[in-house]
């Protein structure tokens, strides 16, 4: 799939050639006049980090907090919940509310359809936040193998199983409906 | 440890993949002959000018490799390497005057909220995609992009809460500070590439307002106010405003600069 360019891959391309010189400020914003803010905030930013580099050690304040990463990570990892179990039929009608998709699209997560890695951060921030879950718990739940509903029914002899291909969110979207014009919004990572 | 580096995929807005730089993909290649323990105890050096340092976009190549190996234990000793650097990478939330050291809530509030970002990114990257492929190519670059939003709100907020505010109608800064500022004057830009002032300078421009905050970026990255000539990048045309309307916010940048900096009454 090939997505389109996005300013964050311009800003990358910005902050490669700012490290050989601070005119690449003017060529990218005569280049892309549109992203004339985002452009200049990330030079200050550069800037600053650049300023500070080599000024910090690290203290045993961060090694806690390095080591509370590591537990915390390995803990979602280990004891994987399903953050959609307690949901209600009315917590379902407020994030379509929320997030702007239809029913589907929030079947096709809690179902573990959906390709977690094609998802963009604001997206899955939203509904982490729904959830009441962190993005590490949500990601983890999401990572593993697509399942079929506990309560879904089904009149053919066999039973269904439960499908083995994960699917990007932007394919998703568009099998539940969502207009291009609101795909595209619903796609846009952050800076 | 794994063999070097696959390519990464993403690609800059001219089609060009994004790609590591040389030093780094040596670097890949030499480390990898390493037994795990000793690519763990060279991790583990953060002094840059060390022979054996190695360099955070290796590191995060190796944690982003893990992907594949689905070890847990490898990818929490390297995870453990990345964190450190990813600190080591943020300016500091406080600064020693004299005796006292003086915590930057603001500056901490955003450290806090880039650590959680850095930590959710790790943790969707190792799901798949090429969203941090750029803490490969420059990991400093990267961690100073993830800084980018959430200091533009913590700086509104706190502009909002500031208690040395000017007029409310105006806008204008009460009389005796823009004395104190010289202000009354065309104020001295020289102190802007001073690099005595330069670490202070650039915290104090976080502290602006953005639309002089990107005109003083500016002016530190030499372009021209104004220009005649319509192929000249200009700040007048960066941000579509008049060169009077410039000048005004580079003047009362200077201002608000020489004031935190302490410059008043040495114009």
């Amino acid at each position: 799939m090939n997505r389109p360019i996005t300013s964050s891959q311009v800003l990358d391309q910005f902050a490669a050639a700012y490290r050989e010189s601070t005119a690449a400020l003017a060529e990218f914003l005569v280049k892309y006049p549109e992203l004339a803010d985002a452009l200049v905030d990330y030079a200050h930013q550069l800037n600053l980090q650049r300023e500070c580099a080599g000024e910090r050690s690290i203290t045993p304040d961060d090694e806690l907090w390095i080591e509370a990463q590591i537990s915390r990570i390995s803990a979602a990892r280990s004891a994987i919940s399903d953050p959609f179990a307690a949901w209600q039929p009315s917590q379902y009608v407020e994030a379509r509310k929320v997030l702007e998709v239809p029913s589907a699209v929030l079947i096709a997560f809690r179902d573990r359809l959906v390709n977690v890695a094609s998802v963009p951060v604001p997206f899955l921030e939203h509904l982490a936040e729904l959830l009441k879950v962190g993005i590490a718990d949500l990601v983890v739940f999401l990572e593993g193998s697509p399942r079929l509903a506990a309560n879904s029914s089904y009149k053919a002899n066999a039973a269904p199983g439960a499908p083995t291909e994960k699917i990007d969110f932007e394919s998703i979207l568009a099998q539940a409906g969502v207009p291009a014009d609101k795909v595209s919004a619903l796609l846009k990572e952050d800076i | 440890m794994a063999d070097a580096g696959l390519p990464l995929t993403k690609t800059y807005p001219d089609g060009t993949p994004y790609r590591r730089m040389p030093e780094v993909e040596n670097e890949i290649v030499n480390v990898a002959e390493l037994a795990f323990e000793d690519f763990l105890e060279r991790a583990r050096i953060t002094n840059r000018s060390h022979p054996d340092f190695i360099r955070p976009e290796t590191l995060m190549h190796f944690l982003r490799r893990t992907r594949s190996d689905n070890n847990e234990q490898r990818f929490n000793a390297l995870y453990r390497m990345v964190l450190r650097r990813l600190l080591l990478a943020l300016p500091r939330s406080e600064r020693v005057e004299g005796q006292v050291v003086i915590v930057d809530g603001a500056a901490s509030d955003l450290e806090d909220i880039v650590r959680g970002r850095f930590v959710d990114l790790v943790t969707l990257d190792r799901a798949g995609g090429d969203r941090m492929d750029f803490y490969e190519v420059h990991f400093d670059e990267a961690v100073a992009k993830l800084r980018m939003r959430p200091a533009k709100q913590i700086r509104a907020r706190t502009r909002r809460t500031e208690v040395l505010e000017g007029d409310p109608e105006s806008g204008e800064l009460p009389e005796y500070v823009e004395r104190a500022a010289g202000s009354f004057d065309e104020p001295d830009d020289a102190f802007l590439f001073d690099p005595i002032f330069r670490k202070r300078l650039l915290e104090e421009i976080d502290r602006l307002k953005p639309e002089q905050k990107e005109v003083i970026t500016m002016l530190l990255a030499n372009i021209q106010t104004h220009s005649d000539d319509p192929t000249v990048p200009t700040i007048s045309r960066a941000i579509g405003r008049d060169a009077k309307t410039v000048w005004n916010r580079r003047r009362d940048a200077i201002r608000a600069l020489r004031k935190a900096l302490r410059l008043g009454e040495d114009k």
